[in-house]
């Protein structure tokens, strides 16, 4: 909104500085504003005030010139003079007040030659004025030259310009005040409406402000707290922490930020954020209630407490069963396998030294007892290596399956013996695999493969791989009496065997070892076969080191 | 002839006392063989104790040593007597039924001669006694000491 200049000049002393001016130099003067409303004049004429604009024909006649000035100052004009239609010299200049024209000072009803009395004579007869006293005003309007006329008008333009200027300042100071007054307003609202706590200390310790959320914060009224010192409203503060940060902002002006736990008078328990800083009031105190964040911090630290006991216990647990598990197969070696060795030793010595004494039916028993305490040795043998792998860490390293190969091949070759085998074996890729454990896949794959062609004329075994996406397939493919498919899930498990104990033999644990292998190894196992066609066995390793 | 030397059996299963025995005996070393239960009486043995008191000095040409035994197992012994200045270089063989990789190794770190599983075939069970006690009583030949 634009403030008019005009109503922002004290006019009251606009007219006495006017009033002065007429009587120290006799200059009558007026102010006009721009639809050419008197606003304040001084020392006007009798011819004027008495004659001229008292009779409506020469009233008229001043308007006019009134008018004519007001225009010409419209124009631009700086100072126009103008003999008015009553016969009076008229003076205006305008008033422009920081570039804006906002009115204009008139003065004027003097003369600046000797009146022509004649044309006065003339003014009197044709509007009745009293002659005797129209001239006697006459005399008393002045004759001035231009010059004076300019030097006063100056003087008076100036004096103007400052009033408004002080007018203008005054406005400009109003302005700043109510800016001021709107920002410290809008200030006091935001903190008072803030979610966080606000308070200020002085530097004598007497609370200054509290917000609405820190008189929440402090649990009680603001009006117990106001004014009075903090240390006297929390009694025992002053041994603790908040303590001592505040007064370390109050002295040394230094700004904290940190969480603390409060205790409340009545018992009651909050955790704040704080942020102390230094303002030049004293300190300033911004709080932020956190009791449900620390709530659920505490929940979480508990949980985490309890689940990393838990997970302590289970793994106690664990360990524990994995001793007892060691206990077990270590038993399972020593105690189940030295009956055996007895059965074994006392049925030999029997057969060997009382051979004459014996019917052939009691050799034949005999014989029996031995075939049935050595396949349960190599039941307990393959049980107790099935056991070792399951506890047994992989450490891969970097695997030359060739070689592995050759060594299982060698290994194997007394059970090859006095059979005729078309071995087909390909190069195979290096893997980083545990030597030992691989070694042990290979061997009981290739003794299956010997085992079950060995009815064949002629055995056809071949060894390969394949690449699969990021792993390498091996396979062992026999032309042995193979299985049905319809069993094929079987053939994993531990003691799961798809033939007799009379067709062959076997503990059906060795393909449950393969497995539990390659599973170690991040691998898969599977099988393919047909009955009296053959039988392929295929297990992946990842190429990679890090799978 | 030359003379017997003592062979100390540390086993507490009779049946493969008699069945060691019997393999011993065929190289007529069956009566050289002191036969004691456990662990607590192989250390009284060597050290002339409870009912080896009296027995003639000297010491065996190698101790079969099983694991798996009442009071004190053959690893403690083995322990024992390896801390023993006097029976440091004794000739220790274990004969057990464990084949278990902790107690391999164990028994290595200690010093052990040599580690033998019984093997569950009775023949090879004889072959390997019967090797075994040719061997560290016949052929192996020690320090003098004492």
């Amino acid at each position: 909104m634009k403030t008019n200049i005009l109503d922002l000049i004290d006019f009251k002393k606009v007219d006495s500085l006017l009033e002065g001016f007429n009587k120290s130099t006799g200059f009558v003067t007026a102010i006009l504003d721009l639809d050419g409303n008197v606003i304040s004049k001084s020392g006007w004429r009798m011819i004027c005030t008495e004659f001229h604009r008292i009779h409506p024909e020469t009233s008229k006649r001043c308007t006019i010139s009134d008018t004519v000035l007001a225009n010409k100052m419209a124009e631009g004009e700086k100072y126009h003079f103008y003999q008015c239609l009553n016969g009076l010299v008229d003076v205006a200049v305008p008033i422009v007040i920081r570039g804006e024209h906002v009115a204009n000072l008139f003065s004027g009803q003097f003369f600046f030659e000797a009146p022509n009395i004649t044309f006065f004579k003339k003014q009197t007869k044709e509007f009745g004025f009293d002659e005797a006293s129209y001239l006697d005003v006459l005399g008393k309007v002045p004759v001035v030259s231009k010059e004076e006329v300019k030097v006063a008008m100056d003087f008076l333009l100036e004096m103007t310009q400052l009033i408004s200027d002080l007018a203008y300042q005054r406005a400009d100071q109003e302005q700043l005040n109510k800016t001021l007054r709107e920002r410290e307003e809008r200030f006091q609202s935001t903190l008072s409406n803030m979610i966080e706590g606000c308070q200020i200390i002085g530097f004598d310790w007497r609370y200054i402000f509290i917000n609405a959320s820190a008189e929440k914060h402090n649990r009680r009224p603001n009006k117990e707290l106001i004014g009075n010192r903090y240390m006297d409203m929390w009694s025992g503060i002053e041994n603790t922490k908040v303590f001592n940060l505040i007064k370390d902002c109050i002295d040394n002006r230094r700004a904290h930020h940190f969480e603390n736990e409060f205790a409340f008078p009545g018992g009651s328990t909050g955790w704040f954020d704080l942020s102390i800083q230094p303002v030049p009031e004293g300190v300033f105190i911004l709080s932020i209630d956190i009791s449900e964040r620390k709530k659920a911090e505490d929940i979480i630290i508990k949980l985490n407490e309890e689940l990393e006991e838990k997970v302590k216990q289970r793994t106690a647990q664990l360990e524990a069963s994995n001793k007892e598990l060691e206990a077990f197969s270590y038993s399972v070696s020593h105690d189940l396998r030295a009956p055996l060795r007895h059965i074994n030793g006392y049925v030999d010595l029997l057969s060997e030294r009382y051979n004459e004494l014996l019917p052939e039916k009691a050799q034949h028993y005999l014989n029996t007892i031995t075939n049935a305490s050595k396949q349960m040795g190599a039941l307990i043998d393959d049980l107790l290596q099935f056991s070792r792998t399951g506890r047994k860490e992989v450490h891969k390293e970097k695997t030359d399956m060739n070689n592995l190969l050759n060594e299982v091949l060698e290994a194997i070759k007394p059970d090859t013996i006095n059979r005729k085998i078309n071995w087909d074996i390909q190069s195979l890729p290096n893997v980083y695999a545990d030597y030992a454990l691989l070694k042990q896949v290979w061997i009981n794959l290739l003794d299956n493969a010997v085992k079950y062609t060995r009815n064949k004329k002629t055995a056809e075994i071949s060894i390969g791989y394949y690449e699969e996406n990021k792993y390498y397939v091996f396979y062992v493919r026999d032309n042995g009496v193979g299985f049905n498919m319809k069993y094929a899930h079987k053939l994993f498990g531990v003691f799961q065997r798809l033939h007799s104990q009379t067709e062959f033999e076997g503990t059906g644990i060795g393909l449950a070892n393969v497995q539990r292998i390659v599973h170690k190894h991040n691998g898969q196992v599977r099988a393919e076969a047909e009955p009296d066609k053959g039988a392929a066995f295929y297990f992946s390793l990842p190429k990679n080191k890090e799978n | 002839m030359i003379e017997l030397k003592t062979i100390l059996l540390v086993e507490d299963n009779p049946q493969d006392v008699e069945l060691t025995l019997e393999a011993l005996s065929e190289h007529n070393l069956a009566n050289n063989v002191i036969a004691v239960n456990d662990g607590v009486e192989a250390l009284e043995y060597l050290n002339y104790e409870g009912r080896f008191k009296d027995r003639k000095k000297g010491k065996p040409a190698v101790m079969l040593l099983d694991i798996k035994m009442p009071r004190m197992d053959g690893i403690e012994v083995l322990e024992a007597i390896r801390a023993d200045e006097r029976f440091k270089m004794l000739p220790v063989v274990m004969l057990t039924s464990s084949r278990e990789e902790p107690d391999l190794k164990r028994c290595y770190e200690l010093g052990v001669n040599a580690y033998v599983v019984k093997p569950v075939n009775f023949s090879d069970f004889l072959d390997a006694v019967k090797q075994i006690g040719f061997f560290w009583a016949m052929l192996n030949e020690q320090p003098q000491t004492e």
